[in-house]
């Protein structure tokens, strides 16, 4: 766990676009690099490496990344071309497709989970 | 960890990513990538180098050391580095533009709405902005109060002393007298007209003395002092405009009524 934790705040300093806590975004978020989400974003987010939305994240919109981890809530669809983690806490209203998913203890997750993806 | 913390914002917009979209929210905010919209912040929103934001921002404190193409308005401070380049106008109670930034725009600096922290710029200020009053438009700003008029009053010669006093500027001279100038005569004419009128109609009309009573007022205060001949002048030029206004307003009322007569005439 303290390995884990550790792993995850070096994710957090190292991601290359944060939104931070109390930050709304009412619009699309694009990013080529990694992402960290602590906020609320309104609308799409796409990333060409990970996405992490952390446990007070809210995007009300679809996912698009990489890797896409979530803690918080999304109510949209996830598509990653490597995997998707559902992490304790978070609350997904929407489909997953992915090749990979793992879903937490804790984690509730309303939707269709597609995983024949190449 | 936590001087790399510390070293950046709570939020930070990577240099491959692109918000499209409005920004709200509270924190502080880095752009080191591109904002396509505006962004309401409360804290502190720095745009970096390889930022751009195309759209306004608010915030407390900004700093733009890349580009913007928006308004800036902060309740601390401006701040435009030494690369920033900013398209729009920037309003703030600080502003700071460093030797090499771009900068188009109005710049609006000193703070205006935030009443407590302003106590001791008031008079200074209220008086600029009679003085400006004055000299664009009397007849619309000058009638409602009577202690403007009074700081009108001390800041009018000055004003006056400050002409002669620009004779090196010989060819702005006859330009600045234009403007106040043509009101003076005017209104020293009129108002004589309305000081000697007034008592004539002081004798003759109830009705018009009632009405003539507020100017009457305010002229009987400031020509008391008879020893000043000309304050009175500059008084009377402030106080003879609502004279003129109050005509016309007892005027208009009457041209609906003609108009709905001559609607009745042609429906007729």
């Amino acid at each position: 766990m303290l390995a884990c934790g550790a792993l995850i705040e070096r994710q957090i300093l190292l991601a290359d676009t944060v939104i931070g806590p109390g930050l709304v975004i009412d619009g699309n978020l694009k990013c080529e690099g990694s992402l960290r989400v602590d906020g609320r974003v309104q609308g799409r987010i796409d990333s060409a490496a990970s996405v992490e939305l952390g446990p007070d994240a809210s995007v009300s919109s679809d996912v698009n990344g990489q890797r896409v981890s979530v803690a918080g809530s999304v109510a949209g669809n996830i598509e990653a071309k490597d995997r998707v983690d559902l992490l304790a806490g978070a609350r997904l209203t929407g489909n997953v497709r992915s090749p990979r998913l793992t879903i937490a203890d804790g984690a509730s997750f309303r939707g269709q989970v597609d995983m024949d993806v190449q | 960890m936590s001087e790399e913390r510390s070293a950046r914002m709570s939020s930070v917009v990577g240099e491959a990513g692109t918000v499209l979209g409005n920004v709200n929210g509270s924190g502080d905010l880095e752009v080191r990538g591109r904002v396509q919209g505006a962004i309401y912040l409360d804290g502190r929103v720095l745009v970096t180098e390889s930022g751009v934001v195309q759209g306004g921002i608010e915030a407390t404190h900004i700093t733009v050391q890349g580009r913007v193409q928006g308004d800036l308005i902060a309740s601390d401070s401006v701040m435009v580095g030494a690369f920033g380049r900013v398209e729009g106008n920037l309003s703030a109670p600080r502003i700071g533009i460093e030797a090499g930034a771009r900068v188009r725009g109005i710049l609006r600096a000193g703070d205006e709405e935030e009443a407590p922290s302003t106590e001791r710029r008031e008079p200074t200020r209220t008086a600029a902005a009679v003085e400006r009053s004055a000299e664009r438009a009397p007849p619309e700003r000058a009638p409602p109060e009577r202690a403007p008029l009074e700081r009108a009053q001390e800041v009018r010669p000055s004003v006056d002393a400050a002409h002669p006093a620009d004779k090196t500027r010989e060819k702005r001279r006859p330009r600045r007298p234009k403007k106040p100038r043509p009101p003076l005569p005017t209104d020293a004419t009129q108002a004589s007209a309305v000081s000697h009128a007034a008592p004539a109609r002081e004798q003759s009309d109830d009705a018009n003395q009632i009405r003539l009573r507020p100017p009457k007022k305010t002229l009987g205060q400031d020509s008391t002092p008879a020893k000043r001949p000309a304050p009175p002048a500059e008084a009377v030029e402030a106080i003879s405009p609502p004279a003129k206004k109050k005509t016309r307003k007892r005027g208009a009322p009457t041209m609906p009524t003609f108009v709905k007569g001559t609607k009745g005439h042609k429906r007729g």
